[in-house]
């Protein structure tokens, strides 16, 4: 499998009669930081949901590390069949525990102290004892830079912290790809560092991960690829360079141009 | 009230599974209100957890000629006559005059009593003697009565028609009506002790008091006409009414005993003694300090039977709740259909279909059991819909965040979502309970004794609505204090968190 974390194979999702994503297909390696870029309403976010399996795509392949969901055109008739939609909705509970998604909004629990927003997740999903799901949850408290926090309540926490500790709960789960959904958007702008720095952080450390985003300079600096999407299609993969200096498409190039003035 | 009339005659319908009446009888279990003031059935002035009036004494004398014991059961007076195919009883006896009607759903032994009815006035009111006097004027009757039927029958009197005489004499105190035409026991002794009322006229009409029973328990109703038959030979129910001041001319007619009297009517005086005079304002209070501990024991009652009716609420609405917002097309809908016709329906019509129409379907509920099914189910629907306004005050992020963490949507929901709200929803599931509290004076329909029939009955006795009105007042707003401030103290709480909440989302959308 050569490394290939994820697998994304001619994927078409569709809200009402809106096709959202066209035929999308690409893969991501271990250890890559990817970068998604395009104008609001191309789909990118519906991409990302449909690889965490929030929502399942209607036709196409999918495969998380050994997980795999594939919608032919015969399940695809049969999308009634409750039989395949309960297999499909297993697997993607399973693909869900592997994929760490970070959102735009900070949705901490906020009936939860941080710690136990940390902890919950282990402890019921992956029946994890209490005492190992704290211990994991206080490294990874330091390692998002917010060491003594634990007893805090998400109300006492800055937007930055928030997300921080959104990210802390993802790794929790011990994820083989991390999913950011826009995670700097809802920040003040002197909050934004403190998140990206975390991300670049993991990227050292190894971890696969995924990133919709408007911040441009993460994006050119940080990543190792990144796409260009509009209209619910893949315009572009390339590296940071290729695609913010000499995209082969005028299409990325018209967009990227826009953040260069 | 007709609707209950109809209600009734179904649940009639519905009740068809024979009774076991060929048991020997060793206690005869008789129903009535203790709300009926005298001379009927009433609570003992002096001690008020006695209950006393000449068809308890009546009730006794049969009891001991059939050598039984006597067990009372309380009920509404609306319902004795439903009550006795629920089975709690086998006899009901209150004032019950024998009519067409009522002969069609129960038998009546031969009358115990034979009375008429009479025209009270104020004291002064020196225009009315007669019914023809009533023509054009404003006449009060209780409602479904003789009283009634004769004052419509004569025409052009405007009639009034009350739940309660005490009610048709405050009315005629304030000048609201003119005259009262009650039964006459009613008369003699409410103008015993109010003497700002007096009887005028000749007796109207002829009104006959029997024993109701089911209509199967024919053996019993000989032996009940046996034992009357028996109390008239003896002279023990002439005792009995004369002692209650109740013996009359038709009396002598239909005993065909014109004997003078020779008892002295002391349980009237004793009555009278007791209630009628005015009491120094010393006195009152030592008379409802005397209530108060009656008045505690219904107030626990309240309190139990709405804490355990809010318990059930709140579990089976959070079912529905979920089932409502989860449960997919067909639970759901069934789940807006409880709603719907729980919310649409009366809940004393879902108190009495659980009380009076589940028997005959082999349920049989104890009041107790039925009143908190009846006030739980019913508050169920409520508390459902404050559930769903709950979970929708929260995020749709939340149920996102936990199922992208890898929870199932039972997982979610339970460590997430629920949690939050409930927190949402604890003011406005405190102040239901508030209201279920008072909701709760209604099941006295269904004969349990709680406070506000504890009032009436107090009341009723002593025809004093205020002070008894302000103590049971004061013992409601007791009750639900604690409620009120568990509520505002979770309010201030979900405040703070709300705004710490703005705070950190800043420019969130």
């Amino acid at each position: 499998m050569n490394g290939v974390v994820l697998e994304v194979r001619n994927i078409y999702k569709k809200f009402g009669n809106i096709e959202i994503l066209k035929n999308l297909s690409f893969s991501v390696q271990k250890g890559e930081l990817i970068s998604i870029i395009g104008r609001s309403g191309c789909g990118k976010t519906t991409l990302l949901r449909c690889i965490n399996c929030l929502e399942i795509f209607d036709y196409g392949y999918l495969r998380v590390g050994e997980i795999e969901i594939e919608r032919t055109n015969l399940n695809l008739a049969s999308k009634n069949n409750g039989f395949i939609e309960e297999i499909i909705e297993e697997k993607a509970q399973k693909i869900r525990q592997k994929v760490g998604m970070l959102f735009q909004n900070l949705n901490l629990f906020p009936h939860l102290t941080v710690l136990e927003n940390i902890t919950l997740a282990p402890i019921v999903v992956k029946k994890e004892p209490k005492e190992k799901a704290i211990d994991n949850a206080l490294k990874l408290l330091e390692k998002v830079g917010l060491k003594g926090y634990e007893n805090r309540y998400p109300y006492q926490l800055s937007g930055g912290q928030s997300q921080r500790v959104a990210i802390a709960r993802s790794l929790a789960m011990n994820p083989e790809i991390m999913l950011y959904d826009e995670p700097t958007s809802a920040l003040d702008p002197e909050l934004i560092g403190e998140v990206l720095n975390v991300m670049i952080d993991l990227h050292q450390e190894g971890m696969t991960q995924i990133v919709v985003t408007h911040a441009m300079n993460f994006a050119k600096s940080a990543s190792d690829y990144v796409m260009y999407m509009e209209n619910g299609e893949i315009i572009e993969i390339g590296k940071p360079e290729k695609i913010f200096g000499e995209p082969n498409d005028p299409r990325t190039e018209a967009y990227v141009r826009l953040f260069k003035e | 009230m007709k609707i209950e009339r109809y209600l009734f005659t179904f649940i009639f319908f519905l009740l068809s599974l024979p009774q076991l009446s060929s048991k020997e009888l060793k206690v005869l279990r008789w129903a009535a209100d203790a709300e009926s003031n005298a001379p009927y059935i009433f609570q003992d002035p002096k001690i008020p957890t006695n209950i006393i009036g000449f068809e308890v004494d009546i009730v006794n004398a049969i009891a001991e000629i059939l050598n039984v014991e006597t067990k009372f059961v309380q009920n509404q007076w609306d319902g004795l006559i439903p009550g006795l195919y629920r089975g709690d009883y086998d006899i009901a006896i209150n004032g019950l005059e024998i009519t067409e009607d009522r002969k069609k759903e129960v038998n009546f032994t031969n009358p115990y009593y034979i009375t008429h009815e009479q025209l009270v006035v104020l004291r002064g009111v020196n225009y009315i003697n007669s019914l023809s006097d009533l023509v054009g004027r404003k006449v009060g009757a209780l409602k479904n009565s003789l009283a009634e039927r004769i004052l419509r029958a004569k025409g052009g009197i405007n009639v009034l028609t009350y739940e309660g005489e005490v009610n048709a004499f405050v009315d005629m105190k304030n000048g609201r009506i003119e005259a009262v035409l009650v039964d006459a026991p009613i008369a003699i002794y409410y103008t015993a002790v109010n003497p700002e009322f007096v009887m005028v006229g000749q007796p109207i009409g002829e009104i006959s008091y029997g024993i109701a029973l089911r209509k199967q328990d024919t053996f019993l109703l000989n032996k009940l006409n046996w034992a009357i038959d028996k109390l008239r030979k003896t002279g023990k129910l002439r005792e009995i009414l004369e002692s209650w001041n109740l013996w009359n001319f038709m009396m002598e007619t239909y005993f065909d005993d014109f004997t003078p009297s020779n008892v002295p009517p002391r349980k009237y005086q004793y009555f009278v003694e007791a209630v009628g005079k005015k009491s120094e304002i010393a006195e009152r209070i030592n008379l409802y300090i005397k209530f108060l501990p009656v008045f505690f024991q219904a107030a626990l009652i309240t309190l139990g039977l709405s804490l355990l009716a809010m318990l059930l609420a709140i579990f089976v609405g959070l079912i529905i709740a979920l089932a409502r917002i989860y449960g997919g097309k067909i639970i759901s809908s069934l789940a807006v259909t409880y709603i719907e016709t729980i919310r649409g329906t009366p809940l004393l019509i879902q108190l009495y279909l659980i009380f009076y129409a589940l028997p005959s379907i082999g349920i049989k509920l104890s009041p107790f059991l039925a009143a908190i099914l009846g006030l739980g189910l019913n508050y169920a629907a409520y508390e459902a819909e404050v559930y769903r306004s709950g979970f929708f005050a929260i995020p749709r992020g939340q149920m996102e965040a936990a199922i992208s963490l890898g929870m199932t949507k039972f997982q979610a929901i339970w460590h997430i979502i629920l949690p939050q709200a409930i927190r949402i929803v604890i003011p406005p599931v405190t102040n239901d309970f508030i209201s279920l509290l008072k909701d709760s004076s209604l099941v006295s329909v269904i004969t349990m004794i709680e406070l506000t029939k504890v009032y009436n009955q107090i009341a009723s006795t002593y025809y004093d609505y205020l002070g008894t009105g302000i103590i049971t007042a004061i013992l409601y707003l007791l009750l639900g204090l604690p409620f009120i401030r568990i509520a505002r103290y979770f309010e201030r709480r979900l405040a703070i968190e709300r705004k710490g909440n703005q705070n950190i989302n800043g420019k969130v959308v």
